[in-house]
């Protein structure tokens, strides 16, 4: 466990040291909720509002999965794993990323706020909705890294990644626009609870299977 | 296995078991396909012709399906059931043709309730209802109130001749259930076999830290990998199969061609993965890479498959049938006289997606051996 | 060769199914379905299931030649 600590604190250290690439991806939600914001002006129906947070969130995640895979340079992922674990590197990848991923949501929810206000949020189960968009954001972390992880090892280009991702990322999208456009409306936690308990075992698929399997193909 | 006859003569076991294998699929294949269209519906109530009715005298036309009202003329017996236990019979005015019959009926001022259904009986047919929506006028209503039936001489309860259930709305396309549903099984079947090949690839490739012995047999890596594609091929194109049938069926069964129902969408995302399992596998051109990246996708795909067909419709609401409980069948589709005839169209049909899955193997390995030739 | 077949049946038939969709407001096309108890339909399906699988053994059979050819 405490090498998985020490890697996911490694990609957080090379992280902070290449500060552009989170900026850039950060330019990119506030440039969507900024087109937005000029578009809508106000927004008044929950259904837009939680429309337009994904929009932004599934982009953001296939942006920030990007990054991640394609600014590594090829000698040090085998020295990483000369050194520890495959099965800890991937499940370090993995958990780093969602994180990201979450983070990059909480982030664009706040502009959003900002930029449109609370008005939304009056008959919103605000927990409710928060609890949706981390294990949704986390998700769709574990899902793309997952994909992205195969599709970077076939040295083919970015666009597999997001072929690869996105049909694993569709029921996880269904359900989680369900649960956000539910809990705006304010329904009950027995109600939407059911739509957690998806997402939740949409989330540990990519997270387990991943850990199982990647050890099978690190060493191309 | 070459098992010896009496006769002295070796013969191959496992080639007589495929030809008995493919001409059992061919035999199950035609008896699916000549009952799903030679039995008739069972004789069933469809509608009356009125919509409300008063007490006194009313008259009304009984429409059934697939009925024999004219032939049973002598035994032919409609009624009016309240509440399913007291009986008002009715004088049959014209019996109009084989389906329709037009009855009068004398009811009292007062019922015990207004839960009405039409009745018509008679011995090929048996209990003929028709259970519309039809409103009480000026009736006083006791509940608890005897009333006094009528008397019956026979009551035959039970139609003559084999036939399928009747469902309204669905009707005459309820023999769909032989083409349609057969096709997710299939394509669940070859998945599976794709998914045990897909892994017996990666145990033959071997994890990254074993030693290079057993991370280089590539031979069996290979031959397990294009297993998986091609039985994950043949499933596809089951797939597609089924997602088109079912569309027509909807379509032209309840009006709709697609509905938001988790079955469906999860049928569509099975689809879309498994599309992306061949993408991934033409997009890497290095053969040991290949197997081993797209056998760890179809694992993910597989385990998907199992999550959206059939864990999450046993948990939610939707339009198709079988929620809430066994994902595939419903009441009605567990009919044993529709199990006579579904039963072996599903084992035919795996057998048949089974046979052409070993064609498409065997064209598979020509093209490879071929390409391994021109070098 | 075969890969090629794939992707083009693939969105062949993807083409096919989104081009029925502009049958949904024609009501020639429902009352000739919805008649005679709808049987016609259970045609069409059967007759859907027989014939994609006959396309699928034809195109085996056009890459066996293919593929036989070239020795």
């Amino acid at each position: 466990m405490s090498a998985v600590t020490a890697l996911i604190k490694k990609e957080i250290l090379l992280e902070f040291r290449q500060k552009h690439a989170l900026a850039g991806v950060l330019v990119y939600v506030l440039a969507t909720v900024f087109v937005c914001y000029l578009s809508f002006q106000k927004i008044e129906e929950t259904q837009i509002w939680g429309a337009l947070l994904w929009i932004t969130g599934v982009f953001t995640a296939f942006n920030a999965m990007q990054k991640t895979f394609y600014s590594e340079k090829p000698g040090t992922q085998f020295y990483m794993y000369t050194l520890a674990n495959p099965a800890h590197v991937i499940l370090s990848k993995l958990i780093y990323n969602a994180l990201t991923v979450a983070m990059l949501n909480v982030i664009s929810l706040f502009f959003f706020i900002l930029f449109f206000g609370t008005k939304v949020l009056d008959q919103a189960d605000v927990l409710q909705m928060l609890t949706g968009i981390l294990l949704g954001s986390t998700g769709l972390g574990f899902s793309l890294t997952f994909a992205g992880s195969l599709a970077f090892k076939s040295g083919s280009g970015t666009g597999l990644v997001a072929i690869l991702g996105f049909p694993l990322i569709i029921p996880l999208l269904i359900t989680m626009v369900r649960h956000t456009s539910s809990s705006l409306t304010g329904v009950s936690w027995e109600l939407n609870g059911l739509n957690l308990v998806v997402l939740f075992v949409l989330n540990l698929l990519p997270l387990v299977l991943g850990y199982i399997l990647f050890p099978y193909i690190w060493r191309e | 296995m070459i098992s010896n006859t009496g006769l002295g003569n070796p013969i191959d076991f496992k080639a007589f078991m495929k030809i008995w294998l493919k001409v059992i699929c061919v035999a199950l294949l035609a008896y699916v396909a000549v009952s799903t269209f030679w039995y008739p519906l069972i004789p069933a109530g469809l509608q009356v012709n009125i919509n409300k009715i008063n007490p006194g005298e009313n008259q009304f036309t009984l429409t059934g399906y697939n009925t024999h009202f004219v032939s049973e003329k002598e035994n032919l017996q409609v009624f009016v059931a309240i509440d399913s236990t007291a009986r008002y019979c009715g004088s049959i005015l014209n019996v109009i043709d084989n389906n329709h019959v037009l009855v009068s009926v004398n009811l009292p001022d007062t019922l015990s309730s207004a839960n009405i259904a039409f009745v018509a009986n008679d011995n090929t047919d048996g209990y003929i209802i028709v259970e519309q929506p039809i409103k009480s006028e000026g009736f006083v209503l006791i509940p608890g109130y005897k009333e006094k039936s009528c008397k019956i001489s026979v009551i035959q309860t039970d139609h003559k001749g084999f036939g399928y259930p009747y469902q309204p709305i669905i009707m005459e396309t309820i023999r769909n259930l032989m083409w349609h549903v057969p096709m997710w099984f299939t394509m669940f079947v070859l998945m599976t076999i794709s998914f045990i090949q897909s892994i017996k690839s990666l145990n033959s490739g071997g994890r990254a830290d074993d030693n290079l012995d057993k991370f280089l047999d590539q031979k069996k890596l290979l031959i397990s990998d294009t297993k998986a594609a091609m039985s994950a091929s043949t499933g596809l194109v089951f797939c597609l199969l089924g997602l088109i049938t079912g569309s027509v069926w909807a379509r032209f069964a309840w009006g709709a061609w697609w509905t938001n129902d988790p079955q469906l969408n999860g049928a569509m995302v099975v689809f879309i993965v498994y599309v992306a399992y061949f993408i991934l596998r033409n997009s890497t051109p290095d053969l040991e890479k290949r197997a081993r990246l797209s056998s760890i996708f179809n694992i993910f795909a597989f385990v998907l498959m199992v999550v959206l067909l059939m864990v999450m419709p046993r948990f939610t609401e939707g339009l198709h049938p079988g929620k809430s409980g066994n994902p595939a069948f419903s009441q009605y589709d567990l009919d044993s006289s529709l199990r006579v005839v579904f039963y072996p169209a599903v084992l035919g049909f795996i057998l048949l997606g089974y046979w052409l899955y070993r064609i498409n193997l065997s064209i598979r390995n020509i093209e490879i051996s071929n390409d391994e030739n021109e070098y | 060769m075969m890969k090629m077949n794939i992707k083009q049946l693939i969105l062949c038939a993807i083409l096919a199914i989104s081009s029925i969709s502009s049958f949904a407001q024609s009501s020639g096309l429902e009352e000739f379905f919805y008649a005679s108890g709808k049987i016609r339909v259970v045609i069409v399906v059967a007759s859907i299931v027989m014939t994609g699988l006959l396309i699928y053994v034809f195109t085996l059979d056009r890459r066996l030649k293919k593929s036989t050819k070239k020795k």
